[in-house]
């Protein structure tokens, strides 16, 4: 049997290596998203159905009256069709946190701009 | 006997090679654009795998894409889009992208997020 030299360094061992880099770098770099469907046409504000929801700095109101974030979202009907009206001042965090809300309700969200 | 070990070892280094080559075009082709940390934190946030493209929107509602400041003709449409923003980053900087992506028949819109690990 032939014995290997402990000295050489074959490229061979080098490119196993780089593939092994790579492939850790590719899986540590792991993305979470919240998607938004954006390809529905709007809600008929119209519909009964539809809860017409504004979102401001500080502030949500339901239907023009202002309610408590804390039970709010506890109380909102599963599935329930929302047009969310956002102020343009609000931050990216808070519609995000919004949107967790109402994906935790199953809800059906269209987002529009203040 | 010999040869064809010799052919097997060629081919196996050019096998390594090749994924060497794969692994080095991915990471070029999507590269790291934006700090992570920026994101804003979500309790949703799915695991994702970004199928279209991903846009950068600054707080002045700069559009980039690779990071080159593009406008929104330039934008490639498909079914999804995914969009990087800092939390910071105001709602009206992001809401006309939101709006074109709706009118051109975008279906999803991948909001980046970072998890909430509380």
């Amino acid at each position: 049997m032939r014995r290997r030299k402990l000295t050489g360094i074959e490229p061979n061992d080098i490119a196993f290596l780089l593939i092994l880099f790579f492939l850790i770098l590719t899986v540590i770099s792991v993305e979470y998203s919240l998607d938004i469907t954006a390809g529905e046409e709007g809600i008929s504000e119209a519909s009964d159905e539809v809860l017409n929801l504004t979102l401001t700095k500080g502030s949500l109101y339901s239907e023009n009256q202002k309610v408590d974030v804390s039970q709010f979202f506890s109380q909102l009907a599963l599935g329930q069709r929302v047009n969310l009206t956002i102020d343009s001042e609000v931050s990216w965090q808070t519609v995000i946190t919004t949107l967790d809300c109402l994906n935790q309700r199953r809800t059906i969200v269209n987002l529009r701009r203040m | 006997m010999q040869r064809r070990k010799n052919n097997f070892s060629s081919s196996m280094s050019d096998i390594a090679f090749l994924l060497l080559l794969f692994f080095l075009i991915l990471l070029i082709v999507s590269p790291q654009l934006f700090d992570n940390t920026d994101l804003p934190e979500s309790n949703q946030g799915a695991q994702t795998s970004i199928e279209g493209p991903s846009l950068f929107i600054d707080s002045m509602g700069k559009i980039y894409l690779e990071g080159r400041p593009i406008d929104f003709e330039e934008i490639p449409l498909g079914a999804k889009v995914a969009i990087y923003s800092a939390e910071a980053t105001s709602y009206g900087a992001i809401a006309p992208l939101i709006e074109y992506l709706r009118q051109n028949s975008v279906k999803t819109i991948q909001c980046l997020v970072r998890p909430n690990n509380e």
